[in-house]
């Protein structure tokens, strides 16, 4: 199979802002609601959305100034210069693991969500497998494809998200809202870890350095990015809230879903908002995915460099499918996630800022 | 050549995943409930389930005959059919009851829940109203009355104007906009957050006398979803008057041994608590009416402002009686908080509401006990195109 050849390779600021905002939004979203009012009891949590995208911004601004130290560098080749190779070897490789612990964790979540909602005999086994089939077919060809599905998805699904928001104000009580400021600031300050989950993404840029066109706009790309996320979560969570009110939000598993199945355009014949909301998610789903897979096996491909793209693709197929079908309930999904998350903390956090640091101490550049 | 062949081979085995979806149902074999009741099973049919879950299916067929068609008598064609099972669950009702339907069960269209009134005493409405928020197929927006009688029985009606009874109590519950003696439509959304929340709540219901079905009233739930009582017609629209939600409604005033109809048009409430003695909590609640001069059986000159000041002044009267009637039955009799006010102390006054929520209705009874001053401000806008009849 012969695929596509782009006629320019590199991409611009406006594809990383797409691109980053896509991958933060993902599976987080439906969700998100319930997990943080679960911790807080009430309203207040808009604060500890509002503290973990302040530091989620704070640490893509980190990313993003690592990478502009060294233009067209991977992590691995930045790894190597800062810190050698064997220390770089193991964390790329870490890095590779982890992303594609992210693609079998979006995967399974698309099919689980899809089996409460769409469809309630197809098996969850077909539809991981439909999807990672389209997700190898996606990683085959040259990533800046990826980035233009990205600016081609990103403004419908912001667009949906506020058709949701808008068919919802007639639901919205104000008075659902109060009493705010009631909650402990330490409880605040915990529960903004849940956030922050949320809002992992933003460190694809550590591969995709290679294909940017002006790293130095990458930093203000991918904060907006980043920015643009925290403006959406910060709305949804308000109008679940406002909507269902604290208690309800607490016991809905998807607040945002739950939402958009409450739509109910006035004479009836348009009630069933939820099956188009969800059939839209699934493209910022298979984004997210797509991208996370991408950049797994652009780690793998920056340490074994004689691999071929398309073998190496249809290789972590069967490993990714075996990792997805693991966990047998929600709890074990949720624990998935946990654990994906605190890998993420670490290689998209710890990891870039550590390197900054030490490249910094030691005064050490790349070359474009 | 093997190139084809493998090719072909692939194309073949990917063929195999478009042969169908996995979910489909026909339309026509689908078997649309527009409305369900439940009722606890008596002592005969207990042996087969504590509840007795009744589906109203739609036929149709039925929904496009003709309006001649019906009164040729033997031609007319029914638009739903009842069906009862009697379970332990009410998922295992409804899948009981597919066996008594060629077409099973397809809940997206449930449009309302009706649930009899034994039922509601027995407490055990977060029970059964469970699998209609946990299903998939459920939407919030249903809507959920108590019947006086058996819910079963009020399904099994035959409405003068509609074809479907369920549509039928929809469109009758849906009159708060022009009476204020029923209690708004409350869908299981909201029932929920109540239940959540612990909170009491009110609910519309609905009758049945002989063959025909009126909505009116008020049941009122205390925190434990148990049924306390009913309120009548009078007092109901006292509650929706308190509540601000009646902003359209006709008072009766009367006004020299004749009766003149207030009709409101607009209604505002706000509330205010001064809790500066918890043992003693004090509620303001002021309610601004606005509305027209409906009817006047007395001769009044409704241009002088003075006769208008003083119609104004009776109606703030009777709106006060009325709405004190309720508060006594709310404080007194069923001790149940149905006006919010807890909800506003925990808006406006958290950490009092924190220590005083759980002796709100029981224990302690703050609520019983708390001082409710109503202060009402009616304005009349329009009198009518008429000045004199009589």
């Amino acid at each position: 199979m012969k695929s596509f050849k782009y006629g320019d390779q590199e991409i611009d600021s406006y594809e990383v802002f797409a691109s980053v905002a896509n991958m933060v939004l993902g599976f987080g979203v439906l969700s998100l609601p319930r997990s943080i009012i679960q911790k807080t009891n009430s309203v207040d949590g808009w604060i500890s959305i509002l503290i973990g995208g302040v530091g989620a911004i704070f640490f893509t601004w980190i990313v993003a100034k690592l990478i502009s130290r060294f233009p067209k560098r991977n992590l691995y080749d930045i790894g190597r210069s800062v810190i050698g190779r064997p220390l770089a070897f193991l964390i790329t490789l870490m890095f590779a693991v982890y992303m594609l612990a992210f693609v079998a964790f979006e995967t399974r979540g698309v099919a689980s969500i899809s089996r409460l909602y769409l469809f309630d005999r197809t098996p969850i086994e077909i539809v991981c497998l439909v999807f990672l089939l389209v997700l190898i077919y996606g990683v085959s060809g040259p990533s800046v494809a990826l980035f233009r599905l990205n600016t081609l998805f990103l403004p419908i699904v912001i667009m949906l998200i506020f058709v949701l928001l808008l068919m919802n104000i007639s639901h919205f009580d104000i008075h659902n809202l109060m009493p705010f400021f009631v909650t402990d600031w330490r409880e605040l300050l915990i529960t903004s870890k849940e956030s922050a989950f949320s809002f992992l993404g933003f460190e694809i840029l550590l591969f995709y350095n290679m294909i940017l066109t002006k790293p130095k706009q990458a930093v203000k790309a991918s904060t907006l990015g980043v920015l643009v996320s925290l403006v959406l979560y910060l709305l949804v969570f308000f109008f679940s809230v406002g909507v269902f009110g604290p208690e309800v939000t607490a016991s809905t598993l998807y607040p945002t879903e739950e939402l958009a199945k409450q739509v109910e355009a006035p004479g009836g014949f348009f009630e069933r908002f939820e099956s188009i909301f969800f059939s839209v998610w699934v493209l910022t789903l298979y984004n997210s995915a797509v991208m996370a897979l991408d950049v797994s096996l652009s780690a793998i491909e920056a340490v074994f460099s004689k691999v071929k793209r398309t073998a190496l693709a249809i290789g972590v197929g069967p490993i990714l499918y075996l990792a997805m079908m693991q966990p047998q309930n929600i709890n074990e999904i949720q624990l998935f996630g946990d654990w994906i998350s605190y890998a993420g903390i670490g290689m998209g956090m710890i990891v870039p800022t550590l390197l900054l640091l030490l490249s910094m101490l030691r005064g050490v550049k790349g070359r474009a | 050549m093997r190139r084809v062949c493998c090719v072909g081979f692939a194309a073949l085995i990917l063929a195999l995943g478009l042969t169908g979806c996995w979910d489909r149902v026909e339309i026509e074999d689908r078997g649309f409930v527009v409305g369900a009741g439940i009722d606890l099973a008596d002592e005969e049919e207990a042996e087969e389930g504590q509840y007795i879950l009744t589906y109203q299916f739609v036929i149709p067929g039925g929904l496009q005959a003709r309006e001649g068609d019906s009164n040729n008598g033997s031609s007319s064609k029914k638009a739903y059919f009842n069906l009862s099972s009697a379970a332990n669950t009410m998922f295992g009702a409804t899948r009981k009851l597919s066996y008594q339907t060629s077409r099973s069960p397809y809940l997206q269209h449930l449009r309302m829940i009706l649930i009899s009134r034994k039922l509601s005493e027995s407490g055990e409405l977060a029970s059964v109203l469970d699998v209609f928020l946990r299903d998939h197929e459920m939407r919030r927006a249903t809507k959920i009355m108590v019947t006086e009688g058996e819910a079963r029985e009020v399904l099994e009606t035959n409405p003068k104007n509609e074809k479907l009874p369920v549509m039928f109590f929809e469109s009758t519950s849906l009159n708060p906009t022009k009476s204020s003696s029923i209690f708004p439509p409350t869908n299981i959304g909201d029932v929920q957050a109540y239940i959540l929340s612990k909170s009491s709540f009110a609910l519309p219901i609905i009758r049945k006398h002989g063959n025909e079905v009126s909505v009116s009233g008020a049941a009122l739930f205390d925190n434990a979803q148990r049924l306390k009582g009913f309120l009548n017609e009078e007092e109901t629209s006292g509650l929706n008057i308190l509540r601000g939600t009646a902003k359209d409604g006709v008072i009766e005033v009367r006004v020299n041994d004749e009766y003149i109809a207030y009709e409101i048009k607009g209604l505002r409430q706000t509330i205010q608590a001064d809790v500066s003695d918890p043992e003693h909590i004090r509620f303001t609640i002021h309610l601004e009416l606005e509305g027209n001069v409906g009817e006047t059986q007395e001769r009044l000159d409704l241009l002088s402002p003075h006769q208008l000041a003083e119609l104004e002044e009776k109606t703030e009267q009777k709106v006060i009686r009325l709405t004190n009637g309720t508060l006594t039955k709310l404080q007194q009799e069923f001790r149940v908080d149905v006006l919010d006010l807890g909800d506003e102390l925990n808006r406006r006054h958290h950490a009092l509401w924190q220590s005083i929520k759980d002796d709100w209705e029981q224990g302690e009874r703050y609520f019983s006990r708390c001082d409710i001053e109503v202060k009402v401000r009616a304005k009349i806008r329009i009198v009518g195109s008429t000045l004199e009849t009589k």
